[in-house]
């Protein structure tokens, strides 16, 4: 369905060039879920950017290809990436009100969307918009299509932007942080609605997050990003169980779990400007006690599903003997 | 710490009156943790001010070490503020971003602790400093150079350099990433731990509540629904929104799927509050009893967990509908 290969994005800035995206590689099946997580900083959003064409001056995708349907979005001209974002490939962001034109009508924003790659009369505009808002479970769908985004509550606007994202029944559904923006429980409402369409719809799609709860309840796949980089990618319940990256066993058990300890990860991210020759996470990692003079490790593979990037194979009893430091406890 | 049947109401001059706390009571212990949780909307981030004495209530009153904050006034507010403190949710934004670290951690000295000399005020920044883990170098920099688990150390600095009783946590975690929760987190239940201090925590964050809090209160539109300890709340919920509320919450471990109740249609905003339970039009187990009139909180068990339903104890749940999440 998607794959991503390489891809690396800079922003020239004043301070210097940030390297936000250094080489990410991942693919997307079809009908699978994949889950994007990943701390701030660490690229996940200038990712799927990248893909869809989105990321502005003084921004730069550099490297890499994203091959959608046999076509490398990176290299096709803006006009025919317009044509596919939007009908082959929706779009949801984190901000409902953000994604809604707050002086139109939610009727005429589903018209241009659909106007702009199907030729459809008003009155099939009007017809595919309402079975869309009663698919997104939309109490009075024609009150809400005569009306405002304002009038919407913040759960309510954002089943009207996935409305949108899938009016045009695209077949790769990209969503950053749908949920980040809405209470709990209208979280879960949002996430049941939209993965439900997703699969019966028998779309892909991508989840970018932070939550490692809705990746661990929603997704078929995780890939786990750090400083702008993939340090592993699998099937979520192979990935949650035994991690095969430092950063990975990290993060899931920096997750408070009640009478159990917390483990801490010590220090900060890289800085993105000034890019460490060597592994990113060299200087956080548990497993060594002084900094490997070592290139940046490659994604590897360690199984059919599973790739990581990492020297070590943590995962072998060997190195959790030898590891003077790690894995770190409590 | 004791708030009693406190009502707070907001007039606008434009629209309508709204009602975001409307008869909270709470109790704080010495050195315990009462989590609140609830979603916006629910009068939390109110209630905080109202614990603090930042706004004055329309109806109760709010007890702190003795005194009744509502009737205090210039001087004796003063002293007490070095008692009671707070950490807010954004870090940058709650530190004056013209200010030093040294600076900012020193300035409620200079407000509360007139009598200490400057010497003794800088004895106690460095100490401040020293017990959130903030390296001396940092002293004489500028907030905006600061990560943002670095500025929240801050902030939990200044909170404790008046050496207080109780510190209002108010979302402390909320915009700080998985790694830097931790951290925060770790720091405040070791600094507990040291000092005997009470926290009144206050999290839209369910894992973290429950991680953090040994007592636990649910708000839905400015009413407290249910309370009592977090293991008893979590094990047994009696009301249908903290239990559509914690059964919303997402596990971290594949394939441990809570079941779901799913609760009706959203928040409403309180601006008009009806006469009977607050969650009538939401509650998926709603009966003619529930719109008799507004329901308080009573007893449910003899360790305080006290619950606002008519229909509890609520063994049975016939009708509430559970969606399975099995992806």
């Amino acid at each position: 369905m998607l794959d991503v290969q390489g891809v690396a994005t800079e922003f020239r800035t004043r301070r210097g060039t940030v390297h936000a995206v250094n080489g990410v590689s991942f693919a997307v099946g079809d009908g699978e879920i994949v889950g994007i997580v990943g701390e701030t900083g660490c690229g996940k959003s200038v990712t799927i950017r990248s893909i869809l064409g989105l990321v502005k001056p003084p921004g730069q995708v550099v490297e890499g290809s994203a091959i959608f349907d046999g076509q490398n979005l990176l290299a096709l001209p803006r006009r025919q990436l317009r044509r596919i974002r939007g009908a082959e490939i929706g779009f949801v962001a984190q901000h409902p009100f953000g994604a809604l034109n707050p002086i139109l009508r939610i009727e005429r924003q589903f018209r241009n969307v659909i106007k702009a790659h199907r030729d459809a009369s008003d009155d099939e505009c009007r017809e595919m918009a309402l079975a869309m808002l009663k698919a997104v479970e939309i109490p009075g769908p024609e009150r809400v299509l005569d009306g405002y985004a304002h009038e919407l509550s913040g759960g309510m606007a954002q089943r009207v932007v996935i409305g949108i994202a899938m009016v045009l029944n695209p077949k790769l559904v990209i969503a950053d942080e749908p949920t980040t923006a809405l209470d709990v429980t209208v979280q879960s409402q949002i996430l049941d609605l939209i993965t439900e369409l997703t699969s019966r719809g028998r779309r892909s799609m991508i989840l970018v997050t932070h939550d490692l709860g809705v990746v661990a309840q929603y997704c078929q796949k995780v890939v786990i990003m750090y400083a702008g980089k993939v340090v592993e990618t699998g099937p979520v319940a192979e990935v949650f169980r035994r991690p095969a990256h430092p950063y990975t066993e990290a993060l899931l058990a920096a997750v408070p779990r009640p009478g159990e300890p917390l483990r801490v990860l010590r220090g900060t991210l890289p800085d993105l400007v000034d890019y460490p020759k060597g592994c990113p996470y060299n200087d956080r990692c548990t497993y060594v006690s002084e900094p490997w003079d070592r290139s940046a490790p490659d994604l590897r593979p360690i199984s059919e599903s599973r790739m990581v990037s990492c020297h070590l194979d943590i995962l072998s009893e060997e190195v959790l003997r030898l590891a003077p430091h790690g894995p770190e406890r409590g | 710490m004791a708030l009693n049947a406190v009502e707070k109401i907001f007039r606008q001059r434009s629209g309508p009156d709204v009602y975001a706390v409307n008869g909270v009571t709470l109790e704080i212990a010495p050195g315990e943790t009462l989590g609140l949780i609830g979603e916006s909307g629910s009068g939390k981030s109110t209630v905080a001010r109202l614990a603090l004495g930042l706004l004055q209530p329309d109806a109760g009153s709010v007890q702190f070490d003795g005194t009744d904050l509502t009737e205090l006034a210039g001087r004796d507010r003063r002293t007490l503020g070095s008692d009671l403190t707070v950490v807010f949710q954004e870090p940058y934004e709650s530190l004056n971003p013209r200010m030093s670290v040294g600076q900012i951690v020193e300035e409620p000295l200079i407000i509360h602790d007139r009598h200490l000399s400057r010497q003794q005020r800088r004895d106690r920044v460095v100490e401040a400093l020293d017990s959130v883990r903030l390296d001396l170098s940092l002293y004489t920099r500028f907030p905006k150079n600061l990560s943002g688990g670095q500025q929240q150390r801050v902030g939990i600095a200044r909170a404790l350099v008046t050496r207080p009783k109780m510190i209002v946590l108010d979302e402390p975690t909320s915009s700080l990433d998985v790694s830097v929760r931790g951290q925060i987190l770790m720091l405040l239940s070791e600094l507990q731990l040291d000092r005997g201090l009470a926290y009144l925590f206050i999290s839209h964050d369910i894992h973290t509540v429950e991680y953090v809090s040994a007592r636990l209160a649910i708000m839905y539109l400015g009413q407290i629904v249910e309370t009592g300890p977090t293991s008893r709340v979590f094990a047994d919920p009696q009301h249908p929104y903290t239990r559509g509320l914690l059964s919303s919450r997402l596990s971290p471990d594949p394939g441990v799927a809570l079941t779901r109740y799913r609760l009706l249609n959203e928040i409403p905003t309180p601006t008009e509050l009806p006469e009977a339970c607050f969650l009538t039009g939401r509650c998926p187990i709603e009966i003619d009893r529930c719109r008799d009139g507004r329901v308080p909180l009573s007893a449910y068990e003899e360790d305080g967990h006290r619950v606002a339903c008519v229909r509890a104890p609520t063994s049975f749940w016939e009708g509430y509908p559970e969606v399975p999440n099995d992806v």
